[in-house]
């Protein structure tokens, strides 16, 4: 037990570390993009689990799904993701548009502490910020003297969190997750002369933090022997991140010409609402499909904070609502040993389409894709890989925006082993 | 049993540990720089991001410096001639030097017969003024030894001089072609001018006699002393100013008589450097610069060097380092810079000079080079403007033809970003000059018009770093 926490604790420390190599053009509006994927077991049926139930594997697609887990078992969970993504568009310059990067994605572990009450907590990604553009710059007051502006984003926001499900008369399970986002996006911005040689560059350091509360429910039973259902739901309110902005404007010899700290305010975060069904025949085969949407078009972020987060502020783009329909289908290979099923490995497809919360020059941004699965669980060790694939299409590539094809492989690492009693192990 | 679990845990927490690991050296990978247009991003300086804005409008305020002195020994270079100038006045330049002790004297013996006495000078192939002019250089014997007049003087200025023989010793009249090198005596770059022969004579027997006087060479000054070269200044004998190598030297021709005649010479070089400069005056009177001569005579403080505005001077600024006449340049309403909108700093600041066209030609050149240095309310050259390659020179565009796009241009930054902090009216200013050794050889000049001359054209062309905030 000790040593999982050692491991774990290694791993928090290693998300920390990790940085992003990858390119998102996209991320430049807004707080960057927002994560969609929870790098579990849904990776392969493209993250479709509001109506996921496991008892194995942490879902956390929905709080409300951890009641499910095993009694008596503890599980810990890691993920990673590596992307290669191809970018095009009328502005990418061909001899240079592909990028690659594997970023540590994930760290949650859960825990049965009694019959109907799973708890988990995790380290997951919430958005995050990755760009790099060039842009002439006209000098203001002379004719056709031009600079170049350099812009590059980094960071992101991390959510830990805690969440709770508590099941109800065998067939209904209530969650919540209580989280805490932190993060801080920096932006930069540095004017160079025409031959790309520093004139002065601006930092922007946005610090955004605030609880954050997301809900859950699944309602679940048999029809018949054969078939399993589950409906599920999730919900979140409309919430502010506070907001920190910290600017430094310096010299090409790094020292300070300019500092400031602006006041602090909100960026709202929207209603998020999902649902989602799951169809299980023979415990091995199931069919599964969510629908998510998020309210950004009522979220009113207006002030400087929005200005500075959409460094494009005179730029043809708006923020509207999004929305996202999935599905999956995944076969399982089980057992039956001693008249329990055993899950030796399973098989996953999935797509997906989505409407992102941005929308450049009158186009709203999509996004559409599929992914495939396999698992696999150790015979020997307590340990379970899940690996997905997943290609997809951001995007489209035209004279004013850009098209990003990507491929993603994910592998997600479970641990689990006995937690408190020393029984038995069943695998 | 113990051991078996205790590997087991070793080699699941193995297989838990090691993909972190390689993922999290995969991901120190560098970020490929792709260029994605700029499409997403704003092109304009009107947001609130920082920009960079660009101001031309500062007012510059013009006048001209006369410097009383200015070393002008040790140049290497004798600045003979006089030539009239429309803007400048007239300007006559002479040198003084110091001759050496007779060099190859032991060829001389009772036998030698003394033929003639010439000096020879070579043309530097600088002037400046017409050259198709006839010139006449007279050659003088100094009445004193050339040496220091205080203890505290450790050169020779423009003013220096000593008094010299009225009757010059000879003269000639040459014409000189510099840039080919050439002179009307057919002597390649030599101008040549004959000695009297008494003075051969006198200086032939000593050699004979071997006297005392033409081997130690204190002797030898004290008893020739040193001579000045300088021009006639009436018109048909005058009207540019040449340049010469400072190595003169006084050629006694002599030849052995015998079966077989052979003909030899010895020659008196020039000595020490330092003993040889060049006095030049200037007559400013009925030019615009007359202003300078009456500023000069009715200052107050006479350790401050005379300045008169270009208001007083044709609307316009001056400069010629080998008369004493510099430009300045003050910028008084620098101190607003730092309440412009948005300001941050200075990015840079460039400084762009534009002579009036038709105050400069081949014959009146202008500078190929000009320092600013900078100067306060006491007009004192300081140190010069410098940017990150070293001291600025204008770098001179010249186009004789071209109206107003013949330009020297500086980058100021430095400069502005120290006086932008002064605050209050700014009173410290630019000195333009000729660089070292130009300032003291060199007669080209240039004129620059003021704010409320239609010729105007000096822009001071400010970048600075904007923010709204």
């Amino acid at each position: 037990m000790k040593r999982t926490l050692s491991i774990i604790i290694l791993s928090v420390s290693f998300l920390q570390l990790e940085a992003q190599t990858n390119n998102s053009p996209y991320s430049i509006f807004g707080i960057g993009d927002i994560e969609d994927s929870y790098f579990n077991r849904t990776s392969g049926l493209s993250n479709t689990g509001i109506a996921y139930r496991s008892s194995r594997y942490l879902i956390n697609n929905n709080p409300a799904s951890y009641s499910a887990l095993d009694n008596d078992f503890f599980t810990g969970e890691i993920a990673g993701c590596a992307k290669l993504i191809n970018y095009s568009g009328a502005n990418v310059n061909t001899n240079s548009n592909q990028s690659f990067d594997i970023t540590f994605k994930k760290v949650i572990l859960g825990i049965k502490p009694s019959k109907h009450w799973g708890t988990s907590i995790g380290l997951v990604p919430f958005s995050s910020q990755n760009y790099v553009f060039n842009s002439p710059l006209s000098v203001n007051g002379t004719s056709g003297v031009i600079a170049n502006q350099f812009f590059q984003g980094s960071g992101g926001i991390n959510k830990v969190y805690w969440g709770n499900s508590y099941e109800f008369f065998h067939h209904l399970s209530l969650g919540v997750n209580v989280s805490y986002l932190f993060g801080s996006l920096q932006q930069k911005i540095i004017i160079q002369d025409p031959n790309q040689v520093e004139l002065v560059s601006t930092n922007n350091n946005v610090n955004l933090t605030n609880f954050y509360f997301d809900y859950g429910m699944q309602f679940y039973g048999k029809v018949g022997n054969k078939w399993d259902y589950v409906l599920g739901a999730t919900f979140a309110n409309k919430s502010p991140l506070n907001v920190e902005i910290s600017q430094t404007v310096l010299n090409p010899d790094s020292s300070l010409l300019y500092s400031n700290i602006f006041p602090l305010s909100t960026f709202n975060l929207p209603t998020s609402l999902g649902a989602g069904i799951s169809l299980t025949y023979n415990k091995r085969y199931t069919l599964l499909a969510d629908y998510k949407y998020q309210g950004w078009g009522s979220v009113n972020n207006t002030g400087y904070i929005n200005s500075l987060l959409n460094q494009t502020n005179y730029m043809n783009y708006s923020i509207q609502n999004s929305n996202k329909i999935s599905v999956g289908f995944e076969m399982s290979k089980k057992k039956s040993i001693y008249n329990t099923l055993v899950e030796f490995a399973y098989y996953q497809a999935g797509f997906y389409y989505s409407n992102s919360y941005l929308n450049v020059y009158g186009q709203q941004i999509r996004d559409i894709g599929g992914t495939l699965g396999v698992g696999v669980n150790s015979k020997r060790t307590p340990l379970a890989y899940a690996f997905s694939v997943q290609y997809g299409v951001k995007g489209v590539a035209t004279t004013q925006l850009i098209q990003e094809k990507y491929a993603g492989f994910t592998l997600s690492i479970s641990y689990r082993d006995f937690w408190l009693t020393k029984g038995r192990k069943f695998f | 049993m113990r051991m078996t679990e205790k590997n087991d845990l070793k080699r699941y927490q193995l297989g838990f540990l090691l993909p972190v690991v390689i993922m999290f050296f995969l991901a120190a990978c560098q970020k490929p720089s792709i260029d994605f247009g700029a499409s997403f991003v704003n092109n304009n300086s009107n947001s609130n991001n920082t920009s960079v804005i660009q101001i031309d409008t500062f007012t510059a305020r013009l006048s001209t410096v006369l410097v009383d002195s200015f070393p002008t020994a040790a140049t290497g270079s004798m600045l003979l001639g006089y030539y009239h100038d429309n803007l400048f006045g007239s300007v006559t330049s002479s040198s003084f030097l110091q001759m050496g002790i007779p060099a190859g004297t032991s060829g001389i013996n009772n036998q030698s017969v003394y033929d003639s006495l010439v000096l020879n000078m070579r043309i530097n192939k600088s002037f400046f003024g017409d050259t198709t002019l006839q010139q006449r250089y007279y050659v003088s014997q100094l009445n004193e030894i050339i040496q220091y007049p205080y203890s505290t003087q450790y050169t020779y200025y423009n003013n220096s001089g000593f008094s010299y023989n009225a009757s010059p010793l000879g003269f000639t009249d040459v014409t000189i072609y510099p840039t080919r090198g050439l002179t009307s005596q057919a002597l390649d770059d030599t101008v040549k001018i004959d000695l009297p022969d008494t003075l051969g004579q006198h200086l032939f027997e000593m050699i004979q006699n071997v006297s005392d006087t033409v081997k130690n060479l204190n002797s030898f000054i004290a008893y020739f002393r040193g001579l000045t070269i300088y021009p006639d200044t009436t018109p048909g004998h005058s009207g540019t100013l040449y340049g010469f190598k400072d190595t003169v030297t006084i050629r006694l021709f002599y030849h052995q008589p015998g079966i077989y005649t052979t003909y030899n010479f010895i020659d008196i070089k020039f000595n020490n450097k330092s003993n040889q400069f060049n006095r030049i005056t200037a007559d400013r009177s009925g030019t615009p610069l007359a202003a300078l001569t009456t500023a000069q005579a009715s200052r107050p403080n006479p350790l401050i060097h005379a300045e008169a505005p270009s208001s007083q001077m044709n609307n316009a600024m001056y400069v010629q380092s080998a008369t004493g006449v510099q430009g300045k340049i003050t910028f008084p309403s620098l101190s607003t810079v730092p309440a412009l909108p948005g300001y941050l700093g200075i990015l840079r600041a460039q400084l762009i000079l534009k002579p009036i066209v038709g105050t400069f030609s081949p014959e009146l050149a202008l500078p190929p080079q000009l320092i600013l240095s900078q100067t306060d309310v006491n007009n004192q050259l300081g140190s010069p403007i410098t940017s990150t390659g070293g001291v600025e020179y204008g770098s001179l565009y010249i186009d004789y033809n071209g109206a107003g796009i013949t330009t020297y241009s500086y980058d100021i930054t430095n400069y502005i970003k120290q006086q932008v902090t002064l605050g209050g009216n700014n009173t410290d200013g630019l000195l333009i000059s000729l660089p070292s050794p130009a300032n003291a050889t060199s007669f080209d000049r240039a004129v620059f018009g003021d704010a409320t001359n239609k010729n105007y054209n000096i822009t001071l062309n400010l970048y600075y770093i904007s923010l709204p905030h």
